[in-house]
């Protein structure tokens, strides 16, 4: 039987059948794995157990999350064997290995997804909304308010070539809570709206 | 007291972005969303922001964990009343134990499921909502909406301990409106009623934040005035009697006589200090009704 690397039904199950929302925890997931993954090397080269087992079990969290079933399986077999001793590093090495190859299988599959859904609406708005939402963004995180950001999904194709790695950071940013940093995009943004 | 309609507000604490994300997916159209991503943001943000009405708080999260996070929550005087739900990977009854014993109101297991965290918060904030009602009516005057003699008591007693331990200026204005009963016998009780409310209405225009209404009595009203002298509770009386004067609801001409003391060193207890407002009271009623009077008054 081939292996089901996502459990997409499962997912939906718990999302109320929403493919808006499913889609955008798997955009969040996928921008978050490759930091994960990196910390997990960090801490497995650092042979630091209680580290291993706390970057596996934020992996697993948010892998069954979204119905990741392989990632999640092997991320809580890495958590539990760290928790539980601290001398089988070859193990991990070897579960980490098939994690990494877990993941390119997960993505392209998770990639296939949010292509199907991809919107291709052309809404037109102008350069004022973009600014005011841009400001509506910063005082909500000043607030220390949730941020959808769906809301920039609509200046995507249409604001400038200049601006496009800025909005793209920003979302980045937003979606994973980075709020310094995301203050500091939206001040590179304005400052170019003052030019 | 929140308004009843309006969005409550969910502080979501979690180390994870997409955790976070899941939560926030289900939550957001139903409720104003806050977020920290650790105990100590939450620290702050708490400090900043009032009005969070329900936190959900991980388990497992760097430098502090959800058990110490609520722990700390439940010990802060001005987060102890906020309800928290543990939201946790950790799946087995012997985890959920210990959180609910550690005090949380609910546990949530992840994989979250949308249906499940809707209803459990849902729950949880209807409840915080009652209690929220039963604090305000167990109070407040229900006819006036001013503050209840039960919280005249309390909160008149910090008010007045406090004052003392920091030699601060307190003053009492107390009121009672003039010839209430014939006012009842008169236009009946629902005018009597109006009145009563109409009379609050000017004492709650009138108050300054640490200013403290209180309906007394029947018809009778008590304004505790932090950091007020005589000579500021004297001309706030006044004030308040002058408007009561032209107010004249559901057409009835109404008056009120005031007696006003403030704070010394040989008060030792709220009940003396109240019963020299009531005397100065007493004398106004005495000397023609529809006038201050002071304790001092009294005295010449």
């Amino acid at each position: 039987m081939a292996i089901v690397y996502w459990d997409k039904e499962e997912a939906l199950n718990r999302f109320s059948h929403s493919d808006t929302t499913l889609k955008h925890l798997v955009i969040v997931f996928m921008e978050c794995m490759p930091h994960f993954l990196e910390n997990l090397n960090i801490s497995i080269q650092k042979r630091d157990f209680h580290s291993i087992s706390f970057n596996a079990h934020s992996i697993k969290g948010s892998a069954a999350n979204i119905g990741a079933k392989v990632i999640a399986e092997i991320t809580q077999e890495i958590e539990s064997i760290a928790k539980s001793s601290h001398d089988k590093i070859e193990l991990i090495i070897t579960l980490k290995d098939r994690l990494s190859i877990a993941w390119k299988e997960t993505i392209v599959i998770l990639e296939e997804y949010i292509n199907s859904l991809a919107e291709d609406e052309e809404l037109a708005f102008s350069s004022e909304e973009f600014y005011l939402e841009i400001k509506k963004i910063r005082h909500s995180l000043e607030h220390g308010e949730f941020i959808d950001s769906s809301t920039l999904d609509v200046f995507h194709t249409k604001v400038p070539n200049t601006l496009q790695k800025s909005l793209k950071d920003l979302e980045f940013y937003i979606d994973t809570f980075k709020t310094k940093q995301a203050f500091s995009v939206i001040e590179d943004i304005l400052h170019k709206e003052s030019n | 007291m929140n308004n009843l309609e309006e969005k409550r507000t969910i502080l979501i604490i979690d180390d994870i972005a997409s955790n976070i994300q899941s939560l926030a997916a289900v939550l957001k159209e139903e409720y104003k969303l806050k977020i920290a991503t650790s105990a100590k943001d939450a620290f702050e943000l708490l400090k900043r922001e009032d009005g969070i009405d329900l936190i959900l708080l991980d388990i497992e999260m760097p430098d502090m964990d959800g058990y110490e996070t609520l722990k700390y929550l439940q010990e802060n005087y001005a987060t102890k009343d906020i309800p928290i739900i543990f939201v946790t990977g950790y799946i087995s009854s012997e985890d959920e134990e210990k959180g609910l014993e550690a005090g949380a109101v609910d546990y949530i297991t992840k994989p979250i499921h949308a249906g499940i965290v809707k209803a459990r918060v849902k729950t949880q904030m209807t409840i915080k909502v009652q209690k929220e009602q039963l604090r305000y009516e167990a109070l407040h005057d229900r006819l006036t909406g001013l503050y209840n003699r039960y919280q005249l008591d309390t909160e008149g007693e910090r008010k007045f301990a406090r004052a003392k331990r920091h030699k601060a200026d307190l003053s009492i204005i107390m009121l009672d409106i003039d010839h209430f009963k014939k006012i009842n016998d008169t236009y009946g009780h629902s005018i009597g009623d109006e009145v009563l409310i109409a009379v609050a209405g000017v004492l709650k225009e009138n108050k300054r934040i640490e200013d403290f209404s209180v309906r007394f009595g029947g018809e009778e009203f008590v304004v505790i005035l932090e950091d007020c002298n005589l000579e500021d509770a004297v001309s706030k009386a006044e004030s308040i009697r002058t408007k009561i004067e032209s107010l004249i609801p559901a057409g009835v001409m109404v008056t009120s006589s005031f007696g006003v003391t403030t704070l010394q060193e040989k008060h030792t207890t709220l009940e003396e200090f109240l019963k020299e407002a009531d005397d100065a009271l007493y004398f106004s009623k005495e000397h023609g009704r529809n006038r201050v009077s002071t304790y001092k008054d009294l005295q010449k």
